[in-house]
C-alpha cells in the first residue's frame, strides 16, 4: 500500500471508505511527517493534539455511515485564515499571539465538510512577497534542491508554507490566497497544483486583507482532481463578504474532462519572446504548447496589449488598499503594542507599527499611502483604476476568441534563499518578474491555474498556467487535468 | 516620481509608522526605487475610460436586518487585549501639561 502520506484526496477518501486505515491513523502519519520535517519551517502553528480529536470524531462518523464529503483527510491552513481559538499571526509580529474570535467562512466550510486541520503554515508577512522569506517566523524552505548547487530554495510565496507542506508529504492539500499570484507561483516553485478562482468565488471574510479587489483564496494540492474537490468545497456565496457572487458553484470534480479537442487557446502576443524568461521554464512552456496540440486543441495567438502596465498597475492599486488596510493594526484592542514609553497617542501608534511591521511591509505602506495622497491620486490612482478596465477589456476581447489563455506560471525556477536577503526590495524588476504572468490575473478577477510540467534539467519544478473566462474554473481544470496525464 | 526625505517623513507620518534616523536612507532608497517606473501610466489615453473599482462591478450590496446576531464574547475580546481593566481596553496615560 502506498504510504498514508503519500496519497491523494480521492485514494484517501476511498482507503478510509474501504477501512483500510483509520483518520486516526491517516493524522499520525501526517503528524510524523510534519515532525521530521521541522527544518523546512513550513508550520508557524501545529495543531497535532486538535488534528487526533477530530480524527477520532471522522472515525465515528465513518462507523455510524455519517461521513461528509471530507471527512478525515488532513490539511493545512495558510495562517492568514482566522481560525477561532487558533492563533492566527499573517507570519508578522503584530499579531503574533493574536487568537481570533471567529472563524474564516472558508475554514468554516472545509469544517462543515469534516476535514482535519493539522496546523498554521508560513508565509511572507501580511502576504505581500513571492518567497516567503518575509515572515517574522523566518523562511520556509522548498523540499526542492538544485541538481548541482545544495543552497536552500524558496518554496514561491506569499502561500510558501502551506506549498511546502503539500509538497513535502505533510498534509494532503492545503488553503492558500492570492493577490498577485501567491498560489499560483509557490504551486508552480513546488511541483504542485495552485487555484486561484474567480474573483468573488470563495469568501474573504475572515481572511486578513491584503488588497480587498485582489484578494482571493484558493487551493494548493497534488492533483487536478483533488483540486477540483476542494475548490467546489471552499467556493459558495457568502452574505458576509459583500463582494460575494451570488451564483451557483458547479460541480467541479464530477465535470471533470481532459478532452480538449476543438477548443481554442489563446497565446498572448505581448508576453511571448520576452527574454527574461529562465530557457528551462521556456523549454517546459513549449513542450506543454506540443501536448495541448497534439490532444487536439488549437493555439491561437491574441493580442493584449495593456498586459505590461500590470506589475505598475499592482503596485499603486494593491498597495493603496495595503496601506488603507493595514491602518487598522494599531496596539490598542489587540495584538502587539510597543513596550517602549511614549507621549502620545500617535506616538503609541508609530512605535507600535514600526516596531511590529516587517520593513517589506512598511516600504508597501509607504508607497500604498503616497499613491493615495491628494496629488497623487488623481494623477497616478485614478489612472491606474482606468488602466484596470483596459486591461479587463484586453481579457474579454481575447476571450471572444479562445476558450482559455495559457502563460508560463512564473518566468523563474525556484531560487536560493540566500539570495533574497538583501534583494528582496531591491530589485524591482526581479521581483515584478516573478508574478509578472500572475497578476493580471487577480487584475481583471479571472480564474487561474498553475499545474506542474516536468521537473527541469536542473531538478526543479516548471509550472504552467491556464486562465479562464468569468466563472469558467471548469475549463482551466480540464485543460489542467489533460496535461496533468501526458505529464505523469 | 520621487520621494524627497521630507516628503517620506510625512507619508510616514500619514502610515502612523515610526522610520528611525538609521532607517532614513533604506526607506527612501526602496520606496524610490519602486516609484521609480510609475510615471510610465501616465503616457496612456485613458480618455472615455471610468475607474474600475472591482472586478465584480454588478455585484449588488445587500442590506441586511439591523439586528445584533454575535457579540457576548467579551472574554475572547479581552484575550487579545494589551492592556485592559474591568473590561475596558487600557492605554498609557498621556496627559499633557497645559500651557500656561
Amino acid at each position: 500500500m502506498t504510504e498514508l502520506s503519500k496519497l491523494t484526496m480521492k485514494q484517501a477518501r476511498e482507503g478510509l471508505v474501504k477501512k483500510k486505515f483509520t483518520c486516526v491513523e491517516l493524522t499520525e502519519a501526517f503528524i510524523k511527517k510534519i515532525e521530521e520535517n521541522r527544518n523546512l519551517n513550513a508550520f508557524i502553528t501545529e495543531t497535532p493534539e486538535l488534528a487526533l480529536e477530530s480524527a477520532k470524531i471522522s472515525d465515528e462518523k465513518f462507523l455510524g455511515n455519517d461521513n461528509r464529503k471530507l471527512e478525515g483527510i488532513p490539511m493545512v491552513i495558510k495562517d492568514l485564515f482566522c481560525t477561532k481559538g487558533i492563533r492566527t499571526t499573517a507570519a508578522s509580529k503584530i499579531l503574533e499571539n493574536y487568537i481570533p474570535s471567529y472563524e474564516s467562512t472558508v475554514t468554516q466550510k472545509l469544517s462543515d465538510a469534516g476535514y482535519i486541520m493539522l496546523g498554521k503554515t508560513n508565509l511572507d508577512e501580511f502576504a505581500m512577497g513571492s518567497t516567503t522569506t518575509t515572515s517574522y517566523f523566518g523562511p520556509t524552505v522548498s523540499p526542492f534542491k538544485h541538481k548541482s548547487d545544495k543552497r536552500s530554495l524558496v518554496p514561491g510565496g506569499s502561500s510558501g508554507g502551506s506549498a511546502t507542506a503539500v509538497s513535502a508529504n505533510m498534509c494532503i492539500a492545503a488553503t492558500g490566497t492570492d493577490t498577485g499570484g501567491s498560489i499560483r507561483q509557490p504551486a508552480a516553485f513546488t511541483n504542485l497544483v495552485g487555484i486561484k478562482p474567480t474573483y468573488g468565488r470563495a469568501s474573504r471574510f475572515g481572511i486578513m486583507a491584503f488588497a480587498s479587489s485582489f484578494d482571493q483564496a484558493g487551493i494548493l494540492a497534488k492533483n487536478v482532481t483533488d483540486t477540483a474537490i476542494l475548490t467546489e468545497v471552499i467556493c459558495g456565496y457568502d452574505h458576509k463578504d459583500s463582494t460575494s457572487l451570488k451564483v451557483q458553484v458547479p460541480e467541479f470534480e464530477k465535470n471533470l474532462n481532459s478532452d480538449i479537442r476543438g477548443k481554442k487557446v489563446g497565446i498572448i502576443k505581448e508576453f511571448e519572446g520576452i527574454d527574461k524568461i529562465n530557457p528551462e521554464i521556456l523549454k517546459q512552456y513549449e513542450l506543454a504548447k506540443k501536448i495541448i496540440q497534439e490532444r487536439g486543441a488549437k493555439l491561437i495567438e491574441v493580442s493584449m496589449p495593456n498586459l505590461k502596465y500590470s506589475p505598475i498597475l499592482y503596485m499603486v492599486i494593491a498597495y493603496g488598499e495595503a496601506a488603507s488596510n493595514l491602518s487598522r493594526y494599531d496596539g490598542i484592542k489587540y495584538g502587539f503594542r510597543t513596550k517602549e514609553k511614549v507621549d502620545s497617542l500617535d506616538d503609541l501608534y508609530r512605535k507600535t507599527r514600526g516596531e511590529g511591521f516587517c520593513r517589506n511591509v512598511k516600504k508597501r505602506v509607504f508607497v500604498g499611502w503616497n499613491m493615495l495622497s491628494s496629488e497623487n491620486y488623481e494623477k497616478y490612482f485614478l489612472q491606474a483604476q482606468k488602466i484596470r478596465r483596459m486591461i479587463f477589456e484586453d481579457f474579454q476581447n481575447a476571450f471572444k476568441k479562445v476558450d482559455v489563455l495559457f502563460t508560463p506560471t512564473s518566468p523563474n525556477e525556484p531560487f536560493a534563499i540566500e539570495l533574497t536577503k538583501e534583494e528582496i526590495d531591491a530589485d524591482i524588476t526581479s521581483n515584478y518578474l516573478n508574478d509578472l504572468f500572475a497578476i493580471p490575473v487577480n487584475i481583471a478577477g479571472l480564474p487561474g491555474i498553475s499545474v506542474p510540467m516536468n521537473l527541469t534539467s536542473n531538478n526543479l519544478p516548471a509550472g504552467v498556467q491556464f486562465i479562464g473566462n468569468r466563472l469558467d474554473e471548469q475549463s482551466i481544470l480540464n485543460f489542467g487535468l489533460a496535461i496533468e496525464e501526458e505529464v505523469k | 516620481m520621487f520621494l524627497t526625505l521630507e516628503k517620506l517623513k510625512k507619508v510616514a507620518e500619514v502610515a502612523k509608522i515610526e522610520v528611525k534616523k538609521i532607517e532614513e536612507e533604506f526607506f527612501l532608497t526602496k520606496v524610490n526605487e519602486e516609484l521609480s517606473i510609475l510615471d510610465m501610466i501616465l503616457e496612456v489615453d485613458t480618455t472615455n475610460y471610468t475607474p474600475m473599482v472591482n472586478p465584480n462591478e454588478s455585484t449588488q450590496l445587500e442590506e441586511h436586518k439591523d439586528e445584533v446576531n454575535d457579540g457576548n464574547n467579551i472574554e475572547d475580546l479581552m484575550n487579545n487585549a494589551p492592556e485592559s481593566l474591568y473590561n475596558y481596553f487600557a492605554v498609557p496615560k498621556v496627559i499633557k501639561q497645559m500651557e500656561e
